[in-house]
């Protein structure tokens, strides 16, 4: 978006209602981050409305800096975190962030990939989405359908750009894994179902 | 070094490796078919990934801040407005009570002695800074006389003999004719400036006590709710 310090400075001296152009210019951008982490549409779009109000009320505290979208990222990140952390009552934090440890996530080689087709492998993915922690959601979201660079996600996330990296490529393995286990178990019951009806002809 | 590879494989499929790194990458391809066959999987993976699409918004949310914003502006708006008629309001009531000019005209036959001009109940000649009287003969002034209360009464003499301070004016003796028929008309302008007295001015402040407490009662709930 073009002239953003501008529009910035317009709103700040009185012209509120040019915050709507902001809006209409990230709503969709925001809300994908926010639906990624909550996985709840309605919280997500009042997280959305929650971060643009709150962007406005703190307008003036926004220096420049950064991108403006890098920042409005960055509140609704740590809305969507916070949202999470009150939806889970303060106790299952494992579940929201990583302890720091690595992740002994095993990735096997796996030919399932070779034999799956685009769409159906879009469809888990979708799945798979949901199965990982609200970081990992966002991080994927952020770089990979995003495709924002590390820096703004550094700044976003508040982390080093090293961290950011090897965060992502947990999340991304993460995400592989899901899918294969779950084909695996497709499969397996495919299988299962084949062997039955095949045991029943005989 | 396959811990390496796969950690470099995403980087590769984005581009991000520098000229060396990548050629690195592609020799290990080349010579491995176990980490050629990973690269292609998570290849498949990885670009189905990068095509999934935003989810968009269902619904737009520019109209409910927007008037979450504007609402507010008209609440600070509306609080501003109270709290300046309220600072409004109790500047009013501090102000000293605006001095009254009190105009009280008495006519008196000529003749007639030890007159004596109350002036309005309410008026207590101890806020009484300054007197004027002038005094006419057939519409004609004959003599204007004003002065604090302090002034010795001698210097209204000859026309007044004294000036008590218990709110009334007495006239002793009027010098100028001796015709009974002529008719002096004793004109006493007052100044007052009354202190706030509580048996007094109560009854005239009250009303403004009870309009500030009703305008400065919203600040209270807006204090507890901020708390």
């Amino acid at each position: 978006m073009k002239n953003e310090k501008e529009l910035i400075r317009k709103i700040l001296k009185g012209e509120k209602e040019l915050f709507s152009l902001f809006i209409r210019e990230y709503e969709n951008q925001i809300y994908s981050l926010c639906v990624s982490i909550v996985k709840n549409r309605e919280e997500a779009i009042d997280l959305v409305q929650d971060t643009f109000y709150l962007a406005f009320k703190n307008l003036s505290s926004f220096k420049g800096n950064s991108k403006f979208s890098t920042w409005l990222y960055r509140i609704a990140y740590n809305l969507s975190i916070s949202k999470v952390r009150r939806k889970n009552n303060f106790l299952s934090l494992d579940g929201i962030f990583e302890d720091g440890k690595e992740l002994d996530i095993e990735d096997e080689t796996s030919d399932i990939w070779l034999s799956i087709d685009e769409g159906e492998i879009k469809m888990m993915i979708e799945e798979g989405m949901k199965k990982l922690k609200p970081w990992e959601r966002a991080i994927i979201e952020l770089r990979d359908i995003k495709n924002l660079n590390y820096d703004e996600i550094a700044e976003i996330l508040g982390i080093p750009m090293g961290t950011v990296k090897s965060r992502l490529n947990r999340a991304r393995n993460h995400l592989k894994k899901i899918i294969e286990m779950e084909f695996g178990t497709k499969e397996n019951k495919i299988n299962h179902i084949d062997r039955d009806e095949d045991e029943e002809e005989i | 070094m396959k811990k390496r590879f796969k950690e470099k494989i995403y980087e590769y499929i984005n581009d991000e490796l520098s000229e060396d790194e990548k050629l690195e990458f592609e020799r290990i391809i080349k010579e491995d078919s176990e980490l050629r066959r990973y690269y292609h999987a998570t290849k498949k993976f990885y670009t189905s990934l990068k095509d999934m699409k935003e989810e968009k918004i269902p619904h737009s949310v520019e109209y409910r801040v927007l008037s979450k914003i504007m609402g507010e502006r008209k609440k600070r708006l509306s609080l501003s407005f109270g709290f300046a008629l309220t600072i409004i309001i109790v500047v009013l009531m501090l102000l000293p009570f605006p001095a009254n000019n009190i105009k009280e005209k008495i006519s008196v036959p000529m003749s007639y002695k030890n007159h004596k001009f109350i002036p309005s109940n309410y008026v207590s000649l101890k806020h009484v800074k300054e007197i004027g009287i002038t005094v006419y003969v057939k519409d004609e002034k004959i003599e204007e006389k004003s002065g604090k209360l302090s002034i010795p009464k001698d210097e209204f003499t000859p026309l007044y003999e004294t000036l008590k301070d218990k709110g009334e004016v007495e006239i002793n003796y009027i010098r100028g004719s001796d015709k009974e028929q002529d008719i002096i008309t004793v004109s006493i302008d007052y100044k007052n400036y009354p202190s706030l007295s509580r048996d007094r001015m109560l009854g005239f402040y009250l009303p403004y006590i009870i309009m500030g407490l009703v305008l400065i009662s919203p600040i209270f709930f807006f204090i507890k709710r901020r708390v």
